[in-house]
C-alpha cells in the first residue's frame, strides 16, 4: 500500500517536472515583487514594507499550486488516464495520497527559494520575519492544495478547477493583509494558524479521498 | 470448467438517468473461454465491463465472481486482470517503455524489459523510446493492448481493442491473444464490432441491445432455420424447374443443417429487437 503511494507520487512528480509550463507561475510572484521593490521603492528602509513584501510573496506563491492540483485529478479525468490508475490493483486512497504527496513539495521548495531570493536581492534580513513568512507560505500551500483538490474532484474540467480555485486568491490576499500585523507581532498566532491549517487540511484530504474512492 | 463470473438479473441505472443502462442481464463466462460481447453503440457493453471491473457499484447478488478472481472485498481481483476500456488516456511525455514499465510496476512482473520487448515485436510497435505523444492513434491503441498484457493476466477484459487498427495490425492482435490463451490458459471477454473476426476469435458470444441480452450461446451452436438440401433431379429436368415449385420426381439425397454466420445472427437479432422495441 505504502509502496503504491510512493510509486504514484514519484510518477506524478515526474509528470509535473516534465511539463515546465506548470512551474512558470511559481517564478512570477517573486520576480515581480523583487523588481517592483527595487524599481519603485529604491532606498526604502521601513522594515514593515519589507515584511509586507515577504508576506505577499508567500501569499502569492501558494495559489500557484492550483493548476497542478487541477491537472492531477480533473485534468487526468478529462484525458481518460485517471481511470487507468483506478483499474490498477491498488487502493484508491493510495492513488489519492500519492498525487497529494507529489503536489505538496513544489510550492514549499519555491517558497524557500522566493523568500531567500528576496532577502538576497533587497538585503533585508530579519530571521523572525523570514521564518514566519516561510511558515505562512507553507501553510497557505496546504490551504490552496486542499482547496484545489476539493474542487478538482467535484468539477469536470481542469479549467473550471483553476477558475474556481483562483477566486480564493483575493480572499487570501485580503485576509493576509488585514491580519498581517497580528501574525508578525504575536508568537502564538502562527502556532494557532498552523494547528488550524493542519486540522483543516487533514479533514479536507480525508473527505476528498472518500469522494475520490466513490468517483 | 470453472465459472469466472456470473451476472444474474443485473440491472443498472446511471445516476441522474431515468432509463436502465442494463436490464436484467444474465451472463456468465467459463474459465478458458473467449466471450464476444456484441451490440450496437450504447447497448451497454462498456457499462457491463465497468461493473465487472468494480468501477460501477451494483447489488452484490447480481454479480458472482469465482474465488480465484475475487479480492477480499468481494470484487474482481484486478491484479489478475488485464483491462482495456474505451478511450484510455496516455501520458504523452512518457516513452512507450516508461509507460509500460510504470503500469507493470504495480504487478509482479518478472523481467519486464524482456516482456516489453516481446510485446513490442509482436505488435510491431515503433522503438520503445518513442514518446507516447508522438504516436498515431492506432499505435497508441497497440500500446494499450501491450499494457493490458504486460503482466500476463489470467483474465483479459477488452473493450473494442482493435477499433483503430488496420487489418494487418488487427491480425497481429488476435494472434497475440490466441498465443496468450494457449500459453497462460487465459480467459477473454472482448467487445468488438468486427463480427467476422469475433466469429474466429471467440468461443461464445452475447448480443446486447438497449441493456438486454438478446442472445447468448456458444459459437459452435450458431445455427440457422435454413437447411441445405442436396437434390437429385430426374433426367431432363433442369434446376430452372424449381421456379415452378419442387419438381415432382426430384429426390432429396442429403439434408444439411445450415451454420449461420455470426453476422447474420447478429443482424437478425437486432432487427427483431428493433421491431419489438418499435411496437
Amino acid at each position: 500500500m505504502k509502496n503504491a503511494t510512493w510509486k504514484i507520487a514519484r510518477h506524478e512528480l515526474g509528470m509535473i517536472l516534465r511539463e515546465p509550463k506548470f512551474l512558470i507561475p511559481f517564478f512570477i510572484p517573486p520576480i515581480l515583487l523583487i523588481v517592483s521593490q527595487l524599481v519603485l521603492l529604491p532606498g526604502e528602509d521601513d522594515p514593515w514594507v519589507f515584511t509586507r513584501m515577504m508576506l505577499n510573496c508567500a501569499l502569492l506563491i501558494a495559489p500557484m499550486v492550483a493548476p497542478l492540483a487541477a491537472d492531477s485529478f480533473a485534468g487526468e479525468r478529462e484525458r481518460g488516464s485517471l481511470e487507468l490508475l483506478m483499474l490498477l490493483p491498488v487502493k484508491p486512497s493510495s492513488i489519492f495520497y500519492g498525487k497529494l504527496l507529489a503536489l505538496i513539495p513544489l510550492p514549499i521548495v519555491f517558497m524557500f527559494v522566493a523568500e531567500s531570493s528576496y532577502v538576497v536581492a533587497t538585503g533585508f534580513w530579519d530571521f523572525a520575519v523570514y521564518a514566519k513568512s516561510v511558515l505562512l507560505g507553507i501553510l497557505m500551500s496546504f490551504v490552496f492544495t486542499g482547496i484545489a483538490l476539493f474542487i478538482s474532484l467535484r468539477v469536470k474540467t481542469a479549467r473550471a478547477t483553476n477558475q474556481i480555485a483562483h477566486l480564493f486568491i483575493f480572499l487570501l490576499l485580503i485576509l493576509g493583509n488585514v491580519f498581517a500585523r497580528a501574525y508578525y507581532s504575536y508568537a502564538l498566532v502562527p502556532l494557532f494558524l498552523t494547528v488550524a491549517v493542519v486540522c483543516a487540511f487533514a479533514a479536507v484530504s480525508a473527505m476528498s479521498s472518500k469522494t475520490f474512492r466513490l468517483k | 470448467m470453472q465459472t469466472v463470473f456470473q451476472f444474474s438479473g443485473l440491472s443498472y441505472t446511471y445516476p441522474k438517468s431515468n432509463s436502465l443502462a442494463l436490464d436484467g442481464v444474465n451472463l456468465s463466462l467459463e474459465s478458458g473461454d473467449s466471450l464476444a460481447l456484441l451490440g450496437p453503440n450504447g447497448a451497454g457493453k462498456t457499462t457491463l465491463l465497468r461493473i465487472l471491473c468494480g468501477r460501477l457499484a451494483v447489488n452484490s447478488n447480481a454479480l458472482s465472481i469465482a474465488e480465484e478472481f475475487k479480492n477480499p472485498e468481494g470484487t474482481l481481483d484486478l491484479s489478475k486482470c488485464g483491462i482495456l476500456l474505451e478511450n484510455p488516456g496516455t501520458y504523452p511525455r512518457l516513452s512507450i517503455a516508461e509507460y509500460l514499465k510504470f503500469f507493470a510496476s504495480f504487478y509482479d512482473v518478472k523481467d519486464v524489459d524482456l516482456q516489453i520487448e516481446k510485446l513490442a515485436k509482436r505488435l510491431e510497435l515503433p522503438d520503445v523510446s518513442t514518446a507516447m505523444g508522438a504516436l498515431s492513434q492506432g499505435t497508441r491503441q497497440k500500446v494499450q493492448i501491450a499494457r493490458a498484457l504486460v503482466h500476463r493476466p489470467r483474465l483479459l477484459l477488452l473493450d473494442e481493442p482493435v477499433a483503430n487498427l488496420d487489418p494487418g495490425a488487427r491480425e497481429a492482435v488476435w494472434e497475440l491473444l490466441a498465443d496468450w490463451k494457449k500459453e497462460d490458459g487465459g480467459t477473454l471477454l472482448v467487445s468488438s464490432h468486427i463480427l467476422s473476426e469475433m466469429e474466429q476469435v471467440a468461443t461464445s458470444y452475447a448480443i446486447l441491445y438497449k441493456g438486454k441480452i438478446l442472445r447468448s450461446e456458444k459459437m459452435s451452436e450458431l445455427r440457422t432455420d435454413e437447411f441445405i438440401l442436396h437434390v437429385q433431379l430426374p433426367e431432363g429436368v433442369s434446376p430452372e424447374a424449381f421456379k415452378n415449385g419442387f419438381p415432382a420426381d426430384a429426390k432429396i439425397t442429403h439434408v444439411e443443417s445450415g451454420k449461420a454466420s455470426l453476422e447474420s445472427v447478429y443482424r437478425g437479432a437486432i432487427q427483431a429487437a428493433e421491431g419489438d422495441f418499435g411496437k
